[in-house]
């Protein structure tokens, strides 16, 4: 493995004087042999420098710690980032049928993702995904939110 | 007018429920059956398989009438097959009411003690949730 992948190849920059940074060093560390073993399983020998967004990536996918339940559903610990509850978006007045749909009960937690998922609340506090909400109403489009962009019925 | 819905929705752990939809003379909203891949409701795959069976029958009412002619409707008809429910029940399964209030009207209504009494028999819980601006 290069040594400098430690330090972003940046030894000025990334350094450990002290030796009192273990978490950090411990990540990058993880990382790096994250990032060298998915090389060799792909038969590449990776000389580049490791970019923000990999690193970003890989740590989002390790906080998030996406996986799947037993039965293969995709559920993470927490929804996507950037996702609200339905009923501060256009999908609210959807939610009624929404829950029906996924078999979802009062006290779940039903949310939004930025690309219009739909993802609720396991009791265990992870959450699944159950698509695109589109798929979910006869139009395909969202009912609106009351009083903004919704009509009165 | 806004309306409200009541949701009669079943769980089990591995059984079919589709047989629902005959034996109480119930059109299905939604259903699905243990083992099988999850899907949304146009048919678009989702990512693995639906971990228990699930089968609901959705009633509309408009809230101005209330909800306790749909309410009788449906509880009779679970006393009818009262023996399949607590099938259902002994084997692990689950069986819910689900009242969907809009928020947007003024509205209510009361279960008397007889209606609750068949429901507590049935082993049938009662849920209840208002949409705000529904």
């Amino acid at each position: 493995m290069h040594d400098r992948i430690v330090v972003q190849n940046n030894p000025v920059k990334y350094i450990d004087p002290n030796g009192k940074e273990p978490v950090t060093i411990a990540v990058v560390t993880t990382y790096a042999a994250y990032t060298a073993a998915t090389a060799l399983a792909a038969g590449i020998v990776y000389y580049g420098t490791p970019v923000a967004e990999d690193i970003g990536t890989w740590l989002g996918n390790q906080l998030f710690n996406e996986s799947d339940s037993d039965s293969g559903e995709e559920t993470r610990d927490r929804p996507p980032t950037g996702s609200r509850p339905i009923d501060e978006t256009a999908w609210s007045g959807d939610h009624q049928r929404i829950k029906g749909e996924v078999g979802a009960g009062p006290a779940d937690n039903v949310v939004i993702s930025p690309d219009d998922h739909i993802w609720v609340e396991n009791p265990d506090g992870s959450f699944t995904d159950y698509g695109p909400a589109s798929d979910y109403t006869n139009s395909g489009k969202p009912s609106g939110r009351r009083g903004k962009d919704r009509k009165c019925r | 007018m806004a309306n409200g819905f009541l949701l009669l929705r079943f769980w089990h752990p591995t059984r079919d429920l589709s047989y629902f939809s005959s034996l109480l003379s119930m059109p299905c909203f939604r259903s699905w059956k243990e083992g099988t891949p999850r899907q949304t409701p146009i048919g678009r795959a989702l990512t693995g398989n639906y971990p228990e069976s699930y089968w609901s029958s959705r009633l509309e009412f408009p809230c101005k009438a209330g909800f306790s002619e749909n309410l009788n409707f449906i509880v009779d008809k679970l006393v009818m097959e009262e023996d399949c429910i607590h099938d259902l029940k002994t084997s692990g399964g689950k069986a819910e009411l689900y009242l969907q209030f809009p928020g947007s009207i003024n509205n209510g209504g009361s279960i008397d003690s007889s209606l609750l009494k068949k429901l507590g028999d049935l082993g049938v819980d009662l849920l209840f949730e208002v949409f705000p601006g529904m």
